[in-house]
């Protein structure tokens, strides 16, 4: 079964270029996308996603604010985080808010595949795309 | 005269002429272009993953300080530099002046954050090619891309604009060689001065109260005495002098 995620993400191209890659993917689909934290909230109820993908730096509402709102609604909702800065107080402050993984913008994608996979609970070690 | 010189003078047009030639270009060439793209992994992977899926690309990625040395592998024909964030502009600025003197061939494209007017001026002085918005979609990176890799010049209407601003505020008084000697004739610096503040050849012959075949043909003298090919490069050229001045 493919894992449904949403892309929350201020970067337009950037969440184009990651839905094209997901596209590539068999086990996984995009179910939508969401440009600041409080449209991710909000889809999040209407889509139920397997996992949100985002940003923590977004207007409005940031990434560890919507993760908390998005766990108190939907705790089996998995989210993984983004930044662009990889410092400890980020990765830390995704842990405080409940995210499920945290990820610098600096790994790879290969290594971001293999954290979505373990969140989402996909132990198969076989590279489908990366 | 060339339609291009007549068109890329105005910055609301630049963008449609370049998209226009784009479209002919991608009917009339079957090679691909091969890119390097340089900035923070995840998103360049991605770019490059992107860019791949179409066959007129062939797309590779590398991190900054692997700049020179992918440059030097891949033999791209255009670079993309991505910025990244405001907080270190000056980082694909360096970029770019390394690719410029390594492999000059190369024609490199920076990818900003934001449109800031420092920002802006600071690439096109690096030596860049193109500017875009980070946060354009693939498709127009694309018409950038292969608008950059015909040689032309690519900003947006607003960057354009931040542009000639800085032109209008600090227009040099004459173009000069090394020697301090000026390059033009007073007549043919009111004409640069006229095509750096984005006056069509009919504007700067009203303005000057010249016929435009005589317009015309200062612009052919400016042409062959800076030895440029576009009033981009004039304008861009007067930019330099003021800089410097």
């Amino acid at each position: 079964m493919s894992v449904k995620i949403l892309v929350a993400d201020d970067h337009a191209a950037f969440r184009e270029f990651l839905k094209l890659f997901v596209a590539k993917m068999p086990e996984a689909c995009i179910a939508g996308e969401a440009a600041n934290g409080e449209e991710a909230v909000y889809l999040v109820g209407r889509l139920n996603p397997d996992l949100v993908l985002m940003d923590i730096e977004m207007p409005q509402m940031d990434g560890l604010e919507a993760t908390r709102q998005i766990k108190a609604r939907s705790a089996l909702t998995k989210v993984v985080l983004l930044s662009a800065l990889a410092s400890e107080a980020q990765s830390k402050g995704a842990g405080e808010c409940g995210a499920d993984g945290f990820l610098a913008k600096g790994t790879s994608v290969r290594e971001m595949m293999s954290i979505l996979r373990k969140v989402t609970g996909d132990s198969s070690e076989s590279p489908k795309v990366c | 005269m060339d339609v291009r010189t007549e068109t890329t003078i105005t910055p609301a047009s630049v963008c449609s002429t370049s998209t226009i030639d784009r479209g002919v270009q991608s009917e009339q060439s079957a090679d691909y272009i091969r890119v390097l793209i340089v900035g923070v992994r995840m998103y360049t992977q991605l770019l490059a993953e992107a860019l791949r899926q179409d066959q007129n690309f062939d797309a590779v990625e590398a991190g900054c300080e692997q700049a020179a040395a992918a440059a030097s592998n891949h033999r791209p024909h255009v670079a993309v530099i991505d910025a990244g964030s405001d907080r270190e502009p000056s980082k694909a600025s360096d970029i770019v002046r390394q690719l410029r003197v390594l492999h000059p061939q190369t024609q490199v494209i920076i990818l900003l954050e934001s449109n800031r007017p420092q920002l802006v001026l600071e690439a096109f002085r690096a030596g860049a090619n193109g500017v875009l918005s980070r946060d354009e979609s693939l498709d127009i990176l694309k018409k950038c891309i292969c608008s950059v890799h015909r040689g032309q010049v690519w900003a947006s209407s607003v960057e354009l604009r931040l542009v000639l601003e800085t032109l209008r505020s600090a227009l040099p008084s004459q173009l000069v060689d090394f020697r301090g000697k000026p390059l033009l004739s007073k007549r043919e610096q009111d004409v640069v001065r006229g095509i750096a503040l984005g006056m069509t050849n009919r504007e700067i012959a009203e303005h000057l109260k010249l016929s435009v075949h005589t317009v015309k043909n200062y612009v052919f003298k400016i042409f062959d005495r800076l030895g440029v090919f576009s009033r981009m490069e004039v304008a861009l050229y007067s930019m330099s002098q003021a800089a410097k001045g």
